[in-house]
């Protein structure tokens, strides 16, 4: 999924308007970022099917940049982060989810599957890429969706010192 | 913000599209790293803008 990421990066915006939008958008492409890291290191790999110029996706092998337990590290670790920097746990897991999110919309489109634990392990991959069209219209509606949630009124024109209804969650 | 988004996605979307030529090792790889970096730069100062605006 391409626009995808940046959509969700930039809906999660909402749940905390002191969140720079850049910020959330680079955790949502984190896996990308570091699958080219892992891939120039000889950790990962991708290879392209016979058929590429019919079908238009490639297949990975990724477990370390994709998996489901090392995306979640790689969430905490990012959120962490942001925690020492901030010390605000709203926004250090926000920024987890939205690393953690790179592996539920991957798992929706990918064909070969993303790897729940690791090389070798089950892996999750629903090929919805096989269906582009719809694939990428879904991307389109989640682009237009974040551009709603970016720019609704209520958030930017609450008075000074109040939250948001979404906010009043604890962690 | 919403220029910005929009073309991202045409981009994104036009491209995966049409893409019919596998791509370079070495350009897949420039693209991994740099793009998120890239797409986090630009989108940084536009919400700044946005939230610097009455």
């Amino acid at each position: 999924m391409g626009i995808g990421h940046a959509a969700v990066g930039l809906g999660l915006k909402a749940a905390d308007r002191r969140l720079n939008a850049g910020l959330l958008i680079f955790a949502a492409f984190f896996s990308d970022f570091l699958l080219g890291w892992f891939t120039l290191a000889g950790w990962e790999s991708y290879e392209y099917p016979a058929d590429y110029a019919s079908v238009h996706y490639m297949l990975f092998t990724f477990p370390w940049s994709h998996g489901l337990l090392p995306i979640l590290v790689w969430g905490a670790s990012l959120g962490l982060l942001v925690w020492a920097f901030r010390r605000e746990t709203r926004a250090a897991v926000i920024v987890g989810i939205a690393v953690v999110s790179h592996f539920v919309l991957d798992g929706l489109v990918h064909v070969k599957g993303l790897p729940i634990a690791g090389p070798g392990s089950w892996a999750l991959g629903l090929g919805l890429w096989r269906n582009l069209p719809l694939e990428l219209e879904i991307e389109a509606a989640m682009t237009v969706l974040a551009l709603v949630l970016y720019l609704w009124p209520r958030a930017t024109t609450l008075p000074a010192g109040e939250s948001p209804w979404w906010s009043t969650w604890r962690c | 913000m919403v220029v910005y988004m929009a073309m991202l996605g045409a981009m994104a979307i036009v491209g995966q599209a049409t893409a019919t030529k596998p791509a370079g090792h070495n350009a897949l790889i420039v693209n991994w790293i740099t793009g998120p970096l890239v797409f986090a730069a630009i989108a940084w100062p536009l919400d700044r803008k946005k939230g610097s605006t009455p």
